[in-house]
């Protein structure tokens, strides 16, 4: 663990590492429990499927959950430089696995920021193709600094059919605006279940909604993920990894969300050329 | 045709038979994983072809890049030896969308 009143390294003593990320994704929410981590593992599964190079960071000091959600390795430490754990050649590091998070969310935003962007730069990345971040829910000054600190090439969010009348979510999409990060677009989660008795979706709190919201500010609606307990399971379990765990429904809904973020993407940031990579048949 | 060099942009397993590939000229084609056993381009295959029957449970194990030109397809009927260059598959691609 971290002393909180002290840096992670002075920058004296920390060994250049070299790093090459190619992007850096920052998953946000207006606010918690609405499904970022959870969007943020599946989306790198899903790149991790299509042979790039992923890396998650789990920066939400408030609950930091990627350490369980993926059940990574231990990530190890030589001197300064921290290598991240592993889950199915995945890298990540989780706050969680540094800081103490009774101590971290106390931390005042850019202090917090701060840390954050240390834990980030003692990590011995390699080359990546994808860096996702799972920020910490909200807009406050954590937020703004974190942005401001790395790099972030593009931003996703995540809502619920409940809180996309919340005003939280459309100050997230304007601190992203004017921090001029571009947004690839919003994924509505737990929107619909698919009912065991008639297999007909279900959209428990009216249909359409996130769609209207991507329409207002002109960002694109990258698809739903219905309520799904396999989803919950899978999180609770570090499952994630695992195709044959999910419906094939629930596959599509994963696939089209993934299929769409990429497209976005490409219109900002076009997509690099897959340098080297090893594609795993599952059987 | 551009003068750049063919790459790939995104590589994906699509169901348990079939291995996608979007190219860098943002083509997207479908390969029958069995079909590329069948034209695997190595000596051993180009003297002698597998037999049809055997190649229907045939599947890759790995799929890995070769320098930035060419895939190599760890089969799991014990067959590594081919290595399917870009030309290779991207002409291939091509011929299958012509012939629908
Ligand atoms: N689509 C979903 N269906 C069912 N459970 C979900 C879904 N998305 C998230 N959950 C569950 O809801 C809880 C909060 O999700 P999480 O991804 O941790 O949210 P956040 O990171 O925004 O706080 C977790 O227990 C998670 O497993
Ligand atoms: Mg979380
Ligand atoms: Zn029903
Ligand atoms: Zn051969």
């Amino acid at each position: 663990m971290v002393d909180m009143e002290q840096p992670l390294a002075t920058d004296t003593n920390t060994q250049p590492i070299k790093n090459k990320i190619h992007s850096i994704i920052a998953v946000a929410s207006g606010k918690g429990g609405v499904g970022k981590s959870t969007v943020s593992v599946l989306l790198a599964h899903f790149l991790k499927k299509r042979g790039y190079r992923v890396g998650i960071l789990d920066a939400d000091i408030y609950g930091p959950s990627l350490a369980l959600m993926t059940k990574a390795s231990p990530p190890s430490q030589e001197g300064n430089t921290i290598f991240p754990g592993k889950s199915s050649d995945i890298s990540v590091i989780s706050v969680g696995m540094f800081a103490d998070p009774n101590k971290a969310q106390v931390l005042r935003g850019p202090m917090a920021a701060n840390l954050l962007g240390q834990l980030y730069r003692q990590v011995a990345w390699g080359e990546l193709d994808f860096l996702i971040i799972d920020y910490p829910p909200g807009t406050g000054d954590i937020q703004l600094s974190l942005s401001q600190l790395l790099t972030v090439n593009a931003a996703l969010l995540v809502t619920t059919p409940q809180d996309l009348a919340l005003l939280d979510v459309r100050k997230a999409i304007s601190m992203f605006k004017t921090l001029n990060v571009p947004l690839a677009g919003i994924v509505e989660n737990m929107s619909y279940f698919t009912c065991s008795n008639c297999q007909e979706k279900h959209y428990l709190l009216g249909q359409g909604g996130g769609a209207k919201l991507a329409k207002e500010f002109g960002l694109c609606e990258l698809g739903s993920l219905p309520a799904n307990q396999d989803l919950t399971r899978a999180g609770d379990k570090g499952l994630f990894g695992d195709d044959s765990y999910f419906s094939p429904q629930l596959l599509e809904a994963i696939e089209k969300v993934g299929v769409s973020f990429l497209g976005e993407l490409a219109k900002i940031r076009p997509a690099p050329n897959l340098s080297s990579f090893t594609l795993n048949w599952r059987s | 045709m551009s003068q750049e060099s063919l790459a790939i942009k995104e590589i994906w397993q699509k169901n348990s038979i079939t291995l996608g590939i979007k190219w860098s000229d943002n083509q997207e084609f479908l390969y029958d994983v069995r079909t590329l056993r069948a034209l695997c381009p190595c000596a051993g295959c180009q003297a002698q072809r597998p037999a049809n029957e055997l190649l229907e449970q045939v599947r890759p194990k790995t799929i890995t890049s070769v320098g930035s030109y060419a895939l190599k397809i760890d089969f799991n009927d014990g067959h590594n030896t081919g290595i399917y260059s870009f030309e290779f598959l991207k002409d291939l691609g091509e011929q299958q969308k012509k012939q629908g």
